[in-house]
């Protein structure tokens, strides 16, 4: 070959890859960028979750007495959804959301064939019903002239539902269309979401952070909820003392909220006040009945070795999931697998992560499954699984610490290794109190 | 929609998702083997949690475990498991149970394929793991690095174990290999020569490096220091490890990270000209305490060991000839130049700084 003939194909090879990488650029998503916010307005002081809960209740009764009144309308009962979607995030009782979806299913008795779609769709989606979700919003893409809200809304839970597919390409490219409408803290705070599970934790910070620059009003609640967005994000990292400061904070903002105060107890669990974290736990589970709050609990005291409360707890939570498995199945599926692989059945647990996996194939559902696998003695379909959510992009310890176990069935050894070491550069805690494998560190 | 319902919408997306976040890790319970000539070596660890949790918190003795333990020979045959001892060892705020058992070969004579059970915690917990690692010397699998074999569940209490040919020379070329890594990862042992060597070629005169010996004459003085290094660092390290010396390691790493600082300054301004081939004899031993602490606890039979240290200390001394092969070329090139002095203060003093980071780590 001559020096013309390289020319040749050199200037060839390039064109192509130029042309390659314009057709790329047309066919990606539109970039979405946030700016760190200049100033995060401070919330009302002084309105904790039982001063929230007591206005929603009431907010409630005013809206029913409305909506059940001759004059009830449409509008009456989506509000009311509204609220009762609202009364879900301060009770964690999932009653709530089946009253949700009750009151937006009501909304389409009023004019025929037409109703809150939206606010149906949310709750489908909360309720991980998606192709129920679906099929409303695409009677709202059919709308002759929706508004913009509601476009943009309808978008981001398009990405939403993208995003539980496991389709991280469809739900960054429907959260940028949300976001070329417009820009709201619920949208940012998605997009931070999606960055996470890719691994890009800087750029989660930054959507986290630029959602509550986007709300000049914050309410306590909301920033209690921002406040443990970010704090989970520090978590997923290893940043045990951030984490800590961020969900104190959380549950300082908006005192008596039981999320803040499961993160709370959590840190005290993690940062080895057992005894702390153990009566922090109680308090929650006693009040909120949450079944996940009992299963920590019963993990709790298996570690310390008090084996009647552990297996009382665990019998609790079994109870609270059979509960809510009846009420809302495809919510409980993948949660049900924890609790299963925690104090249960292999077997149970493989049946509600095929279920899980099934309805939501998306990498944390994945995980779980792979997990369900193991702990049915099956390494192979969990290795096939987990490579699978490798290739899709999906970043997080719990991934390669799952690949690790699945390794170690199959005794590879380098392969554990590798896995381990991936794991504990995304959370240098990964492999705490984990004395089986600490045991290869030797 | 609902302005509250919008605000509502991302945290419920969140809320759905964010639960396995407390999800922990079950605390597994590892199985350790060591295979001997004629006996197996067992180490068992189970977190005492663990325990009480699948037994409802009555202690275990050692004939419990004993009855939990079985080795299988190909044909069928129990392996007698004796000399059972349990103990307990804490780590990070967790207890765990460690039950120590040899098992012995029937007939006396070892079979390479056996079966391995055992049923403690997981034939009561579903979630509980029992990691199964072994080393090996006649296969050439070292303790300071056992190869992972399987993992125990409620499902598979049982795991077939095959460890294949057995030679002893793969246990010495193991150990050939880890001396080769330990040294070649050894920066500090690295520096110390290099900044022995940097002070070879030198003559003093009024306090100060002022010229360079010949060719011959800096070759004769490397081969003595190298030489002296090696006799010091052997000595310690045959003494360590034949009699399994239990050596605090932080006096030994400081002495090391000192005696690299004391040679490096020797490089710059000299301290104790001509005398380099006894010090670097001398700092050789504390070297060989270093070294020797990496196969002092390797529970070899007395001919393994032998090996284990031979291969080990060949290990070694393969890589500083191989250095020394490298860097003499140079040494001798560049002394003769002008800018040598620079070369020897800047080097020298590079490696200072190490010794002082390495100090301050150490102590």
């Amino acid at each position: 070959m001559n020096l013309r003939s390289v020319a040749i194909v050199a200037g060839g090879a390039f064109v192509a890859f130029a042309s390659f990488g314009l057709v790329s650029n047309f066919r990606s998503p539109p970039e979405i960028t946030a700016e760190p916010p200049a100033m995060i307005a401070k919330p009302q002081a002084g309105i904790g979750a039982a001063k929230a809960l007591a206005d929603v209740e009431k907010s409630i009764a005013q809206l029913s007495t409305r909506a059940n009144s001759p004059a009830g309308d449409m509008i009456d009962r989506e509000e009311l959804a509204s609220a009762f979607l609202g009364r879900l995030r301060l009770s964690g009782d999932w009653a709530d959301l089946v009253e949700a979806g009750s009151q937006a299913e009501a909304g389409f008795g009023y004019v025929p064939g037409h109703g809150p779609f939206l606010a149906r769709a949310t709750v489908s989606i909360a309720a991980h019903r998606l192709a129920k979700a679906e099929a409303d919003l695409a009677r709202i893409d059919k709308f002759v002239a929706p508004d913009n809200q509601t476009k943009a809304d309808a978008a981001a839970l398009h990405g939403d539902i993208s995003l539980m597919r496991g389709d991280f390409s469809g739900a960054r490219s429907w959260y940028g269309k949300a976001n070329a409408i417009e820009k709201w803290p619920g949208l940012y705070s998605r997009i931070g979401n999606l960055a996470l599970m890719q691994g890009d934790f800087e750029k989660a910070s930054l959507y986290y952070r630029a959602a509550d620059g986007l709300n000049r009003h914050p309410t306590p609640s909301f920033r209690a909820d921002s406040l443990l967005r970010q704090g989970e994000l520090a978590l997923a990292q290893g940043q045990w003392p951030e984490a800590t400061k961020l969900f104190a904070e959380a549950n300082q903002v908006f005192p008596g909220w039981w999320r803040a105060e499961m993160r709370v107890a959590q840190m005290l669990a993690l940062n080895g006040n057992a005894p702390a974290a153990i009566s922090a736990f109680e308090g929650v589970a006693n009040r909120i009945k949450a079944p996940e709050a009992m299963d920590i609990l019963a993990g709790l005291y298996r570690n310390a070795g008090k084996a009647d409360r552990a297996r009382h707890w665990a019998a609790e939570a079994g109870k609270g999931w059979e509960k809510r498995l009846a009420m809302l199945p495809e919510a409980s599926w993948g949660h049900a697998v924890e609790h299963e692989l925690a104090s249960g059945t292999p077997a149970r647990a493989l049946e509600l992560a095929l279920l899980n996996a099934r309805n939501r194939p998306y990498p944390p559902s994945q995980i779980i499954l792979a997990k369900a696998w193991i702990a049915n003695g099956k390494p192979e379909p969990a290795l096939a699984l987990l490579t699978k959510v490798e290739a899709t992009g999906f970043v997080s310890a719990d991934l390669f610490l799952t690949l690790a176990e699945a390794l170690a069935m199959k005794g590879d050894g380098s392969g554990v290794a590798t896995s381990r070491q991936r794991a504990v550069e995304i959370n240098p805690h990964a492999l705490d109190r984990n004395p089986s494998f600490a045991w290869l560190d030797h | 929609m609902a302005r509250s319902l919008r605000h509502l919408l991302a945290w419920l997306v969140t809320l759905l998702a964010a639960f396995s976040a407390y999800a922990h890790q079950t605390p597994g319970s590892a199985i350790s083997l060591s295979a001997r000539t004629e006996a197996l070596e067992i180490a068992i660890t189970v977190p005492e949690a663990e325990w009480a949790f699948a037994y409802g918190g009555k202690a275990p003795g050692a004939a419990e475990l004993t009855r939990r333990l079985s080795v299988l020979a190909d044909n069928g045959i129990a392996w007698q498991i004796d000399r059972a001892q349990i103990s307990r060892i804490q780590e990070d705020g967790v207890t765990d149970i460690v039950f120590r058992a040899t098992a012995l070969a029937p007939a006396q004579n070892m079979s390479r394929r056996f079966t391995l059970r055992w049923s403690g915690v997981i034939d009561q917990v579903n979630s509980h793991r029992v990691l199964v690692s072994g080393s090996d010397f006649s296969g050439g699998v070292l303790e300071s690095k056992p190869a992972l074999l399987g993992v125990l569940t409620g499902q598979a209490q049982s795991l077939d174990v095959d460890l294949g040919e057995a030679s002893i020379w793969r246990g010495f070329a193991a150990t050939l290999v880890l001396g080769m890594h330990h040294i070649a990862e050894g920066a500090d042992h690295l520096a110390f020569l290099l900044v022995l060597l940097l002070a070879a070629p030198g003559i003093t005169q009024a306090g100060r490096w002022q010229s360079v010996k010949s060719a011959r004459a800096t070759l004769r003085h490397v081969f003595l220091i190298i030489t002296a290094f090696t006799i010091g660092h052997s000595l310690t390290l045959i003494a360590g490890a034949a009699l399994g010396w239990q050596l605090p390691i932080q006096p030994v790493e400081i002495a090391i990270a000192l005696s690299v600082l004391i040679s490096a300054l020797h490089a710059v301004r000299p301290i104790f000209p001509g005398r380099e081939a006894w010090v670097a004899g001398g700092f050789g031993l504390i070297h060989g305490m270093a070294f020797a602490t990496v196969i002092a606890n390797f529970a070899l039979p007395a001919g393994e060991r032998v090996l284990a240290i031979l291969g080990f200390n060949l290990g070694i001394e393969l890589v500083q000839i191989a250095l020394a092969l490298l860097f003499l070329p140079v040494l001798l090139w560049l002394c003769k130049r002008p800018i040598w002095s620079i070369a020897r203060t800047v080097t020298a003093l590079a490696a200072a700084v190490a010794a002082l980071v390495w100090l301050v780590q150490r102590v």
